[in-house]
């Protein structure tokens, strides 16, 4: 890695006016395990590194009658400790026990997890963020067995990597992003993921001076659930992730919203699934038919068809998952 | 090539050639169903000599350019 | 007067019994140091500059400016490379050494380089890109077998190129001292490591070049040489007058540090409805890189199949070099004989252990394999669980089981030991080997203990000093055989040595003693006896020293060492055919190695094999791009390995029935982890009623196989 400025702001107005107002300047630190891999593998060389670690009301978890409001700097662990969390969103605690490293988990950041950079090996491995040699999509023309199905018209064809994600706009959460002079905007998690077109972009609505500080998911009495298809049960990435939530009564669901994940740039609602179990009674056959549905409208790469068939399983799973729920 | 050269093939390897074998069989570069079949140049600690063209017992011999006796 | 001949089974105290190693302690406490945990007062650190294209005429290098940067003290460049070829992404053309790691890395980045880039060939799938004259193998009348057989079954395999991903990286600690070069190196030969490249980078010849290795962490057939980095950290330390380490990072320990050679093949297979295998014909292909061959021993252990032909075809390709991986050539070749046996076996509907029972009589090793197989299949419960090809239970998770069979030969190695017992009675072993984590350590010291008939704490073991007494490299299973007949020669004749001291003493002659217990006594009249520390005590103030010396086969003929194994491995799998995940459920593992020193490492042995098994049957890969010839998955994210999760439960079974232990001491380091990926695969098949042609056996090539099927 280059050496780097370090600087470890208290506040977060004091944070934003150390960001620079063009990407790659500088870069935030919050739990550090994308962070300083990236640096690592020199993908970032940033001039400062802007730590958040010392702005204590980034930190924890407040539960309401109707919302649950964590702070972008709650660690995972603490997380899916807390019991309002376990009780009313099955599907993040799930997406979080997926990463399946307990230092990763430890150590890593609510926020930290919905701003980390993509895993594509490609862009790992100094190509850029569309894995481009030249005019040529190295990712087209060669091995694209965990690129996107989805949303893959380009130049983006990398997968988001974030693990809550696809929960989090299933949930229907909120984000709180802070800019300089105090400055604050609320955007929906549905809305916080976007897919780069050029490379002085990112996979976010955020600004470079921006930093995001607090998620808040409504109390909704919602059945949620993830699945994952995953292959190691340690750490591992998973091939494809599907988080269902609907409301539930007597046995007919309503209000439902499926989200895939790591299979488009972005975390992926589905439509066509949430049509599939708008009004519909759940049983495996009405699960099966939403997996299908989900894969609608999928354009598979040269090497990478079989994840339709990974698609139908984890939201059929999913689905069948969260009716079970108590 | 001649005979007396075909000879000099077999029996005098280059002095850098290695491979595994050597490190634990009595006789360095016996050849059998155990072993590697994997040679390199202990110049260059590559599978290939100075001259960039692949190490072997039957390549490292006498009249290659970069052939040390 | 004690001989050398290994004592009869029911005389052992130490030997055969299961017992921890010696350092089990100091790793698990973190206190034993790897050299990689070597640090020297005012040690510098070295990064490598490699070559970014997979092939390309170096033009240029120039180090002037990271040179010149605060912190660099030495620099390092392959002139020799100047206008030729590198020959794939990962090649060594310079390197750096600095006051920290980070000024290293970050002055590596400003060495310049200048390439002229070159077509590049990194595909090794494809046969026709091979230059070489093929192979070629023929016996019997294979065309007439095909044309009698009852089945002919046709199958396309492949197993990728792997690395050895060693935990603990390459690389070395080099340090000048008083005309002296002290290097550390991670290595699996000790003894004859200090090799010519590194006297002339450093200047120093081999008698004063000083090896030391006490712990290294993996090497799998991967650390015999010094390797460039050996050389150049040697180079850099002379030029900066200080200790540097190299060691490598771990992408470039995943490109360049090694590789198992991948290996294809086209196999048809003739048969009679009985089972009996009339022929086999194989084109298999691979590469090891630019250099290697194509694993050939085509059919495996079924090698009396009277009518074969066999094509091989190697590939080079612009990639990292291959490096011999445990077993070399035996995993590719057992994967790709027993998948197209599995299916030969299911075309002809034929029960898999009847067909294998049947298969291993054309062996060179009929019996013990049938023995192996039936305990194996006792083991696994196979007469509860099995079925023909295809779960055929609901539900989308099939299970299954598979089997396979090896062989290796194991050979202890040359080896001398200096055995010394000192007056105040305490001992020591010397000799130039390593433990690469085996529990080479323990077995010396229960070896040396069980002779002199004292406790294993009363035993000091050095190795990992090429001052020592030269002991071979630990490669091709040859270790145990090694270590433990010269260490048992030197005990017996220090122990000798003693008798000849005591015996007037006892009023006997020195032949009539022995030593157990902790005592020195008569053999027919025990309770005439002194105990060690006074049999010592005689000495006066000179010790005793012998060295013993393993000539392979002159010990071989006497029955200390032998060479040749048999091995079954069964395996238990599931498979989810909605999500194509495989998972192990249990993994069984019948072994003979001859006699056994300690059970438990020997156990431990064939344990971590199965583990290894696991992760290249269903995890491991190395993924290169085509286009630029550059491994993608040159990390621990994507490179997978097998977590203890992963794994299933695992049975060890050692064969040390009093047959397999009259055969002396025989190498168990590679035969156990030649099976799993031939057994998994077979298993897997036996579950989802399709073959998957290629490993590891993932998600992806499991659906593919599956559609093909038509199963889903």
């Amino acid at each position: 890695m280059k050496s780097f400025e370090y600087a470890i702001p208290s506040s977060l107005e004091e944070a934003s006016s150390l960001l620079a107002q063009s990407w790659g300047e500088t870069e935030i630190l919050a739990g550090g395990t994308d962070l300083v891999t990236s640096l690592k593998q020199q993908v970032t060389a940033p001039k400062r590194v802007v730590s958040l670690r010392n702005i204590s009301s980034l930190k924890g978890i407040t539960v309401q009658r109707q919302s649950v409001r964590i702070g972008a700097m709650t660690t995972l662990a603490d997380l899916t400790a807390n019991s309002a969390v376990k009780e009313h969103f099955p599907a993040l605690v799930k997406a979080v026990q997926g990463i399946g490293s307990q230092q990763i988990i430890s150590a890593g950041t609510v926020g930290g997890d919905l701003c980390q950079r993509p895993r594509c090996w490609y862009y790992r491995n100094g190509f850029g963020l569309f894995g481009k040699q030249g005019d040529t999509s190295l990712v087209l023309e060669g091995d694209n067995r965990y690129h996107a199905i989805f949303g893959n018209e380009g130049p983006a064809y990398f997968v988001s990597a974030s693990s809550l994600g696809p929960a989090l706009i299933a949930l229907g959460a909120t984000l709180k992003i802070s800019g300089t002079k105090g400055k604050t905007r609320e955007v929906a998690a549905r809305e916080f993921f976007r897919t780069p077109k050029s490379e002085s972009e990112r996979e976010t609505v955020l600004r470079p001076n921006e930093i995001l500080f607090e998620i808040t998911i409504p109390i909704r009495g919602l059945k949620n659930a993830t699945y994952e298809v995953r292959h190691r049960q340690g750490l591992d990435w998973p091939y494809v992730t599907a988080t269902v939530s609907f409301a539930l009564k007597g046995g007919t669901a309503s209000n439902a919203s499926v989200v895939l994940g790591h299979v488009a740039p972005v975390p992926w609602p589905s439509a066509a699934a949430s049509k599939a179990l708008n009004g519909a009674r759940i049983d495996a056959s009405l699960a099966a038919k939403c997996g299908q549905a989900a894969t609608e409208g999928a354009k598979p790469l040269s090497g990478n068809a079989y994840k339709l068939q990974l698609v139908k399983t984890a939201v059929k799973r999913a689905v069948l998952d969260a009716a079970a729920a108590a | 090539m001649n005979n007396e050269e075909t000879e000099f093939r077999i029996e005098v390897p280059c002095r850098h050639l290695r491979n595994k074998e050597m490190y634990y069989q009595e006789h360095g570069q016996a050849d059998d169903e155990f072993s590697s079949g994997l040679f390199w140049c202990g110049k260059t600690h590559e599978s290939f000599g100075p001259d960039g063209q692949p190490s072997g017992k039957n390549e490292c011999c006498r009249g290659r350019s970069c052939y040390i006796s | 007067m004690a001989t050398a001949k290994w004592p009869a089974i029911d005389k052992r105290t130490l030997i055969g019994k299961r017992i921890d190693r010696a350092d089990g302690p100091v790793k698990a406490a973190g206190v034993a140091r790897y050299s990689f945990d070597i640090n020297r007062p005012g040690m510098l650190w070295a990064k490598l500059v490699v070559s970014p294209h997979a092939r390309a005429e170096l033009v240029s290098i120039d180090v002037s400016e990271a040179a010149s940067m605060p912190g660099v003290k030495a620099t390092w460049k392959d002139d020799s490379l100047l206008g030729k070829e590198v020959q794939y992404i990962g090649q060594i053309v310079a390197a750096v050494a600095a006051e920290t790691e980070e000024i290293a890395q970050e002055a590596a980045g400003k060495v310049k380089a200048q390439y002229k880039p070159l077509a590049h060939q990194a595909n090794d799938r494809d046969p026709t890109l091979s230059k070489d004259k093929p192979a070629t193998r023929n016996t019997g009348n294979v065309d007439e077998a095909f044309a009698k057989a009852d089945v002919k079954v046709e199958g396309e395999y492949g197993i990728p190129v792997i690395t050895h991903c060693c935990l603990e990286s390459h690389g070395q600690v080099a340090e000048l001292r008083n005309d002296e070069l002290h290097v550390w190196p991670s290595t699996q030969a000790v003894s004859s490591y200090a090799d010519v490249s590194i006297s002339d980078a450093s200047g120093v010849p081999r008698n004063k070049i000083r090896v030391d290795c006490q712990y290294m962490g993996g090497g799998f057939g991967s650390k015999f040489n010094p390797g460039k980095w050996g050389v150049i950290s040697s180079a850099l330390a002379k030029q900066a007058g200080r200790p540097v380490k190299l060691m490598l990072d771990r992408d470039l320990e995943l490109m360049i540090a090694g590789n198992r050679p991948s290996a294809f093949a086209k196999i048809k297979v003739g048969a009679m409805k009985d089972g009996t295998l009339t022929a086999m014909e194989t084109e298999v292909w691979g590469t090891a890189g630019m250099g290697g061959g194509v694993p050939q021993q085509i059919p495996y252990v079924i090698d009396r199949i009277p009518n074969v032909r066999l094509t091989a075809k190697r590939i080079q390709t612009n990639r990292g070099p291959a490096a011999a991986w445990r077993a070399p050539n035996h995993p590719q070749s057992c994967f790709l004989t027993m998948s197209a046996l599995a299916d030969t076996a299911a075309a002809l509907k034929m029960d898999e252990l009847e067909f294998f029972l049947k298969a291993v009589q054309l062996s060179a090793r009929a019996e013990v394999y049938s023995e192996e197989l039936r305990i194996a299949a006792d083991l696994i419960g196979y007469k509860q669980k099995a079925h023909l090809r295809g779960d055929p239970s609901g539900g989308s998770v099939k299970r299954g089981l598979g089997m396979s069979v090896h062989t290796w030969g194991g050979r202890g190695h040359p080896s001398e030991c200096d055995v010394t017992i000192n007056p105040d009675g305490s001992v020591e072993a010397k000799l130039g080997s390593q433990d690469l984590g085996t529990g080479n350590r323990t077995v010396i010291a229960i070896v040396v203990a069980e002779t002199l008939g004292l406790p294993l704490e009363a035993v000091r073991i050095e190795i990992g000093r090429n001052a020592y007494p030269t002991s071979g490299g630990s490669g091709g299973s040859t270790t145990v055989g090694g270590v433990s007949t010269s260490s048992r020669f030197a005990a017996t004749d220090a122990l000798n040595a003693l008798f000849a001291v005591v015996a007037p003493k006892m009023g006997v002659q020195p032949d009539a003693l022995e030593a157990n217990g902790g005592y020195i006594r008569q053999i027919d009249k025990p309770d005439n006896r002194i105990s060690w520390r006074n049999a010592c005590a005689l000495l006066g103030v000179n010790s005793i020293t012998k060295r013993g010396v393993n000539v392979p086969g002159e010990s071989e003929k006497q029955g200390f060492i032998s060479q040749g194994v048999g091995g079954v491995q069964m395996a238990d799998v599931s498979v989810d055919i909605e999500t194509g995940v495989a998972t192990i459920n249990e993994m069984v593992a019948v072994q003979d190695c001859g006699m056994i020193i300690d059970l438990k490492t020997a156990e431990s042995q064939v344990y971590g094999s199965l583990i290894m098994g696991v992760a290249y049957a269903l995890y491991e890969e190395a993924i290169y791009d085509l286009k630029t010839g550059r491994m993608l998955n040159a990390d621990m994210e994507f490179y997978r390995l097998s977590g203890l999760k992963d794994v299933g439960k695992l049975k060890v079974h050692m064969m040390t029935s009093k047959a397999y232990d009259d055969r002396g001491i025989i190498g168990l380091g590679e035969p156990p982890v030649i099976s799993p990926g031939a057994a998994i695969a077979n298993a897997v098949a036996n579950a989802v009623g399709v073959r998957v042609p290629h490993l590891p056996l993932t998600p992806d090539r499991v659906i593919a196989a599956l559609q093909k099927g038509g199963i889903i």
